[in-house]
């Protein structure tokens, strides 16, 4: 297979509109365990780990950017990310094992597009929008926007994936990220729930978002919307679970079955109330 | 005192540093690569084989041309070596190939083309057993049966003022060795020489020489570095021997066939699955009247090791209890499913989720506590076991339970209280009590013997052989410990040879069933202390005095180096000096020692008898907390106390002890090989779960040490027992924090919250 290595955006670009069947590999964590499956569907790799501008997290005013080639360690460690996106940590870090946290990157999660991605429901929870470059234009999509079903994004074929920008906000009092896997190390997620909220008049207003139950990231905007304008106890956590269910339809497969991720992707959102101590 | 020390491990050093070379790391010039192909199809007829587009520098063996017999079946001969005329699983092997690279291999593996009629297979025990179902071999589908009838259960039962009844179901387990299975063959002026990272170096000789037809003389087996098996390793490597040998033989050049994983996960062989259903019949007291059990395995589409596993888990069917009235069924029933086989533990760990959990069954319907009805029907010393063999000696069950019990009562309070506290998370406290006949057993009593090869220099060096091999579970060191100990000798001046060489040692039958510490120890004992003797003699005759009395020779004695005369140290003569006299003497300082197992023996019609020399012990306790709005499981605390004969080395058998609890752990919990129409569904390490460190609790392991007349330092075995009590103890935990029991292995979290949702209004 030929790879190509390239040292600055405009040549990973140049490269990719003379080649554009070729795929970018960073950290190569998913990458390459498809390539020993042999379902790897392309002629050749461009080799972006030496693109320093990739590399980096920056406050930009209210928002914060976060360079696409960043490895899941390298977001662990910094200290913006440490202090605005706490809950974006708390995902990373239970991404495979300290081996694969020191390859695998943020954008490589990101176009890699799996509903199993750890670190893609805080940026849904966050709003982020991803940044896109081609030779000729720049451009910024929602994230949920730019994800539309398992491994499908709207990156085109002469796109490189800049980072994801956020917007800064107070940081919600009651952030959660639970994440259901086979194991405790080293396991693909069966079912997440993420969710960041504050008690506002005795309502829990917030947001929800699953992870591993359909095509894509859920986001539970009807349980949000409820929530937010009932007061708070054991009845209407109840009852919001109930609307939950309405809102995701999780499939067998190898790792788990829809019923398991129905019921506890339901009984996450009590296990939070729970242990925020809120019920 | 070189038996009892936890000296450092003789491999560690090449296995810390990197320098230990492992099968894959070894080449030779001109050395080719093999590769077995595999049907494919689950059961078929094979309608043509057609090998023209393969390119010419590629060599492809079918099974019209393999020079000896066309056969590969170890215990019954139902297995050919390279498909005929019908393929029966889907990973059966139908070709080999062999080419110079790799890439070639692959290339040649496409160009082969065979054509298949397909047939409809046969995946379920119960679908094999229907009166119309499709006849997978000659004989029928039921391969196996063994039955046990003491007393007459039937009739106890309709009696007993409480009975239980239950059906239970265990799966698949895959070993998961760091290492895969792997082979080079060498070809030699005397005939072939066979490298190979493997368990059993005389099953692969015996396979090798028959398919190449060759004398057993003509075929040395060198096992390599061997990184880890559990059963795995036992017969699989003949096959993999097989293939490069014939491959070998057929181009003249060395070749090497190593599985990739997810190959190994799919083409060797599994822990049975086991359906099971037991009933038991009891009074008030909890005292067992009577038991009963019918067990059916689906064994695959070959017998392989079958035979021995089920007979195994047949005669441990009810545990380590008093009970008159037992009756056991087992059956092995063909599928067209892998075929499965050896698995540290070979039986046991099923029959022990089955029979432990029956036991908490008494507890709950009598309302006594679970270690209390154990302990009532717990057997001693004279006891019998369910196939009314007398246990004559070394019997530390109830020490094993003893020291299990403080833990037990301190734990069961943290837990109510815990419980008591909260609503969304329950913890539990489960038991599990075992015993496990050591060695072969009478199942293979044929091959139950060992030798070594004991080889004393003249600098004070001895170089030790045995027949049974390392793979990880630290037996060279507590062979080395063994061999210092009787010699006389320091440890460090105890050299074991690194593999087992069929040309060196007598055919020593198998490394499996824990029976290595006490098999080749025995053998190097037989061999040292001839040694040793005649040390001593010499040494007499150098301090003048009479060396043919028996009694004076027992007045000297060599220890650590150093001679001890009616106790006391003898400076007079030293080591070193009397080796040296040896030599210009011509002692004979090479022995080759032999120790073969008491006898034993059982009626078949019956099933009653001895099956078993010796059985190790043991008690566990597990200590878990379930998240009921999640259905996981956190494992909190393991206590384990093994009765083990005599701990020769305390460092390797803790190590051996926190090893089988976490695989147990795997096999209780995580580990889910699911096989859909004869073919596996989740052969990776990716999808087949096993524990990470994390999933790790605080594991208290217990030494129990009740001497065995017939083990080495009064050695039993430790290998299996530390894995077996595994399924039992956590589903018991789980039972007792939910109230509610699941009756199949793995405890996975869908099956959990299921339970737990059933209850929801």
């Amino acid at each position: 297979m030929n790879v190509l290595i390239a040292d600055s955006i405009a040549q990973a670009l140049e490269y990719k509109k003379n080649y554009p069947d070729y795929l970018f590999i960073h950290g190569g964590t998913d990458l390459m365990v498809r390539k020993k499956h042999d379902a790897l569907s392309c002629s050749g790799l461009i080799d972006i780990n030496s693109v320093a501008e990739l590399k980096f997290v920056v406050r930009d005013g209210e928002s914060v950017f976060i360079g696409a080639g960043s490895t899941h360690s390298e977001l662990i460690a910094d200290p913006i990310i440490q202090k605005e996106f706490p809950l974006l940590i708390d995902a990373v870090r239970t991404i495979g094992a300290v081996q694969m946290r020191n390859m695998g990157t943020l954008g490589g999660n990101i176009v890699n597009a799996s509903p199993a991605g750890d670190s893609i429901p805080i940026l849904y929870l966050l709003d982020a929008n991803v940044v896109l470059k081609s030779l000729d234009s720049e451009r910024e999509l929602a994230i949920q926007e730019f994800i539309y079903g398992p491994g499908k994004t709207m990156l085109q074929p002469d796109e490189i994936l800049l980072g994801v920008k956020i917007e800064c906000r107070k940081n919600p009092e009651y952030q959660v990220f639970y994440k259901i896997g086979p194991r405790k190390a080293q396991a693909i997620t069966k079912v997440s729930l993420s969710m960041m909220g504050d008690m506002i008049d005795g309502c829990w207003q917030g947001k929800i978002a699953l992870g591993s139950v359909g095509p894509t990231i859920i986001r539970a905007r009807k349980t949000e919307a409820f929530l937010a304008e009932k007061i708070l106890s054991m009845k209407t956590i109840d009852e919001a679970a109930k609307i939950l269910t309405s809102e995701f339809t999780p499939i067998d497969d190898v790792r788990s079955t829809a019923e398991y991720r129905k019921s506890t992707g339901c009984d996450l959102l009590k296990k939070a109330f729970v242990e925020w101590k809120l019920i | 005192m070189a038996v009892g020390q936890g000296v450092l491990r003789k491999d560690a050093e090449g296995k810390i540093t990197g320098d230990v070379k492992f099968l894959d790391d070894l080449s030779f010039p001109n050395m080719l690569y093999g590769k077995i192909v595999m049907s494919g199809v689950s059961y078929a007829r094979v309608q043509h084989i057609d090998t023209s587009s393969i390119p010419d520098d590629v060599t492809c063996i079918l099974g019209k041309d393999i020079p000896g017999e066309n056969r590969i079946g170890i215990i019954r001969d139902d297995q050919p070596f390279l498909a005929n005329s019908t393929v029966r699983y889907a990973y059966e092997p139908v070709a080999l190939l062999a080419a110079d690279n790799l890439e070639l291999l692959e290339e040649a593996e496409r160009q082969l083309s065979i054509q298949y009629q397909e047939k409809k297979g046969v995946f379920h025990y119960e679908d094999a057993l229907k009166k119309d179902a499709v006849q997978i071999h000659s004989h029928g589908n039921v391969a196996l049966k063994f039955k046990l009838r003491k007393g007459d259960a039937n009739e106890a039962l309709k009696s007993c003022p409480h009975t239980v009844k239950h059906h239970f179901s265990t799966h698949y387990q895959e070993q998961l060795y760091l290492e895969p299975n792997g082979a080079i063959a060498v070809p030699e002026p005397f005939g072939v020489t066979i490298y190979g990272t493997m368990q059993c170096p005389f099953y692969v000789r015996k396979a090798v020489a028959r398919v190449l037809g060759y004398p057993l003389a003509k075929v040395r087996v060198v096992q390599t570095a061997t990184g880890g098996a559990f059963g795995g390793k036992e017969d699989v490597p003949n096959e993999i021997c097989s293939a490069a040998a014939v491959l070998a033989l057929k181009t003249g050049k060395p070749v090497k066939v190593v599985y990739e994983r997810s190959e190994d996960i799919c083409r060797t062989s599994k822990r049975h699955p086991f359906h099971m259903h037991y009933e038991y019949g009891f009074d008030d007291e909890g005292i067992i009247l009577a038991a009963k059990a019918e067990i059916c395995s689906d064994i695959g589409a070959y017998i392989t090791l079958s035979p021995a596993v089920l007979f195994r888990g047949f005669c441990h069917a009810l545990g380590p209890y008093n009970i008159e009235n037992a009756y056991v069924d087992m059956f092995g029933v063909y599928t067209n499913n892998q075929p499965v086989g050896a698995f540290r533990g070979f039986g046991t760990p099923q029959v022990v989720f089955a029979h432990e959990a029956m036991m908490d069954e008494i507890a709950r319907v009598t309302g006594l506590d679970p270690w209390e009805v154990r302990n009532r029907n717990l057997l001693h010393l004279g006891d019998r076991t369910i196939t009314n063999q007398k246990l004559n000696n070394s019997v530390g069950l109830q020490e094993t339970m003893d020291a299990v019990k403080p833990h037990y009562d301190e734990l069961k309070k943290q837990v109510d209280a815990f419980n008591q506290k909260n609503e969304y998370k329950k913890q539990g406290l489960g038991l599990s009590t075992i015993y496990y006949g050591n060695g072969l057993g009478v199942a293979g009593k044929a091959l139950d013997a060992a030798g070594s090869m004991v080889q004393v220099n003249q600098d004070g060096s001895a170089f030790v052989s045995v027949g049974c091999t390392e793979m990880g579970q630290g037996a060279l060191t507590v062979l080395s410990q063994i061999a210092a100990e009787t010699l006389g000798f320091q440890y460090d001046k105890v050299f074991p040879n690194f593999s087992v060489d069929t040309a060196m040692v007598q055919d020593s039958g198998p490394t499996v069933a824990s029976r290595t510490t006490v098999m080749s120890g025995n053998a190097i004992m037989d061999a040292c202390l001839k040694i040793n003797q005649r040390i001593r003699s010499l040494a007499l005759s150098l301090l003048n005095k009479q060396n043919d009395d028996p009694a004076v020779l027992e007045e000297l004695i060599l220890k650590e180096g150093r001679f001890y005369l009616n106790g006391t140290l003898c400076e007079e003569v030293s080591l070193k000096e009397v080796l040296n006299q040896c030599f210009i003497e011509h002692v004979q300082m090479t022995e080759a020692g032999w120790y073969k197992v008491p006898d034993t023996e059982i009626d078949p019609d019956t099933g009653l008898g001895s099956t078993y020399y010796v059985f190790c012990f043991a008690t566990q306790l597990a200590h878990i907390e379930i998240d009921k709005l999640t259905g996981e499981i956190s494992i909190l605390k393991i206590v384990s106390a093994h009765d083990v004969g005599k701990c020769i080395n305390p460092v390797t058998l803790r190590g051996q002890i926190i090893g089988g609890v976490v695989q147990g752990m795997g096999y209780a919990v995580f580990e889910n090989l699911v096989s859909k129409n004869g073919k596996f569904t989740n052969p990776s390490m990716m999808d087949y779960i096993i524990p990470s460190i994390q999933d790790i609790p605080e594991i208290v392991p217990i030494v129990i040490e009740a001497a065995s007349p017939d083990g080495p330092y009064g050695a039993k075995g430790i290998g299996e027992p530390s894995l077996i009590p595994a399924g039992a103890s956590y589903s018991n935990a789980l039972a007792h924090g939910l109230g509610k029991r699941l009756f199949s292995l793995p405890l996975l979290p869908e099956k959990i919250k299921k339970l737990i949702d059933e209850d929801r209004v």
